[in-house]
């Protein structure tokens, strides 16, 4: 056994890397995730059972959709918008895509400036992402509503099989939680990070250790991972 | 990009947390814009089959790859985590397999025992219930003849009554003779009810049994009644459909008019099936 908690501390000799080092990692009592805290290590195990659930939406989407003798509604006309006299297909839910995927990228610059005690870019940039969250929220309520206002119901709808309704309400609907839980906990980090509680080690709700901006790069986690569900959805859901 | 978890003590934020150039981000930023911008126009150019698939797929497991990897910083750490984390949704995969498997069974018993639609029952020689001459209603009061029907309505649409013959008649000379009664006691009680509403709704039950090709319909009733319209739904018709065919342009929520008019024959608004013959009760409200 080349590690222990007491060598840790010391100079610990280069970790091996590759299937040796995966084998070692595992291999003995010790911490299992040498690159990872236990918080980083626990915000992936909770996004892997989200994963999970997400799964489960998308396969019976998947598993109705296909047994269905109905035709299935089209998804580039229920989600058309007449812009200037031209009827474009899925422009909304393209608007979207592209506004979570720059939410993303601030956040990851977010959690950059925020490893550099950079506290105002940091806070700014997760601002921003915020921002684009909350557009992208609203943007679900208005094509909620313009379905809903249309006919579309969990148990039916115009144009076809009944089950869209039911997929499309409860798989955008828990997106749409999703993205919400983020922006507030969004506005909170930036709340903190602006306040400098990072570096005052002040006491509080998710406030870690003095000086560590851990707890951005978990926020940054999440909403990565929320980015990352949107993309399995427009894809399978829309685009299918 | 050059960093690595596994060199020790390069700065002081790097044990912290990982330190790249932001130019990365950006470039992938960049890259998932153009990603998402491709796959949208595999929709717009409404490019379809094998292809449109392939594309899709392919472009969402690079934006998810992209994503994972760089923002999720998962490229650098250490394969213990990798693992971990990457390697449980691999059994998402069999479970796709597995339900996809599972789902064309169920499409195809579907298409087997309910049809879509061309093959299956299709009644054609259902005309509304005219008044008439009574023979049946004479003996018993009405009341009496309507729980009878209401008994043994249902029956009709089961498969033994169905295999008695391709041809389910029901009329109101058997019930008259009482011995026929016996032999087609549906019919005789269907040619007892009292209002033109139960003596359609027996017949459409009849209509809508697996393996009836045909009803012929001879009950006549003694009460006038609103003239009651039918419909033969046809693939691809919904309620909502059928509402806003009947009763106007975006009146598609009276859809529940038609259900509650003919929810002896269906547990559900989404659940019709071609062939099934509806009434269509007056626009009410």
């Amino acid at each position: 056994m080349t590690e222990s908690a007491l060598t840790d501390s010391l100079e610990a000799p280069p970790r091996q890397g590759g299937w040796h080092g995966f084998a070692a990692d595992w291999s003995s009592d010790q911490r299992a995730f040498k690159s990872a805290t236990w918080g980083k290590a626990m915000i992936w195990i909770f996004l892997l059972s989200d994963t999970f659930i997400f799964s489960c939406f998308l396969l019976s989407y998947m598993t109705v959709r296909m047994s269905t003798t109905v035709p299935w509604p089209d998804p580039g006309k229920v989600f058309a918008l007449t812009i200037a006299g031209r009827e474009i297909p899925l422009i909304l839910i393209a608007i979207m895509t592209f506004i979570l995927i720059s939410s993303s990228g601030t956040m990851a610059m977010a959690v950059n400036f925020g490893y550099r005690h950079d506290r105002v870019k940091s806070a700014v940039l997760m601002l921003a992402t915020a921002a684009f969250g909350a557009s992208f929220v609203g943007m679900q309520a208005f094509e909620w509503t313009h379905l809903i206002l249309e006919g579309v119901r969990p148990w039916g709808n115009p144009w076809g099989a009944a089950q869209f309704g039911s997929c499309f309400f409860l798989i955008t609907g828990f997106h749409g939680t999703h993205v919400t839980i983020g922006v507030i906990f969004l506005l909170i980090t930036a709340r903190k990070v602006l306040r400098g509680d990072f570096e005052s080690g002040r006491r509080g709700f998710f406030t870690s250790r003095k000086g560590r901006y851990e707890i951005v790069e978990t926020m940054g986690l999440y909403w990565h991972f929320v980015d990352l569900v949107w993309v399995f959805i427009f894809a399978l859901f829309y685009l299918w | 990009m050059t960093q690595s978890t596994s060199v020790p003590g390069k700065n002081v934020g790097h044990q912290e947390g990982q330190q790249h150039p932001i130019k990365l981000y950006l470039i992938v930023w960049g890259w998932l814009f153009v990603l998402s911008t491709c796959s949208y126009l595999v929709d717009y150019f409404g490019i379809e089959g094998f292809l449109r698939w392939f594309l899709i797929l392919l472009f969402m497991i690079v934006k998810a790859g992209l994503i994972v990897a760089i923002f999720m910083h998962m490229a650098w750490e250490r394969l213990a985590l990798m693992y971990a984390i990457l390697v449980p949704p691999g059994a998402v995969l069999l479970f796709v397999a597995i339900m996809a498997f599972e789902s064309d069974y169920t499409h195809f018993t579907r298409v087997a025992f309910f049809g879509t639609g061309s093959a299956s029952a299709q009644t054609e020689t259902l005309a509304s219930a005219k008044p008439g001459p009574e023979t049946g209603t004479a003996t018993a009061p009405p009341d009496e003849l309507k729980k009878e029907a209401e008994k043994h309505g249902p029956e009709v649409s089961k498969p033994e009554v169905a295999s008695e013959g391709r041809n389910a008649a029901l009329s109101d000379s058997a019930a008259a003779t009482g011995e026929a009664g016996k032999t087609a006691p549906v019919s005789g009680s269907a040619a007892g009810a009292a209002t033109t509403g139960e003596a359609g709704t027996t017949a459409l039950a009849s209509g809508n049994a697996v393996g009836v090709a045909a009803v012929h319909n001879d009950i006549t009733a003694a009460a006038k009644a609103p003239e009651a319209k039918f419909y033969t739904l046809k693939p691809g018709d919904t309620l909502w459909k059928i509402a806003e065919a009947e009763y106007g342009l975006g009146h598609g929520g009276k859809y529940h008019l038609i259900f509650e008019a003919n929810k002896s024959l269906l547990s559900d608004p989404g659940k019709v099936h071609p062939g099934q013959v509806l009434r269509i009760p007056p626009n009410s409200g």
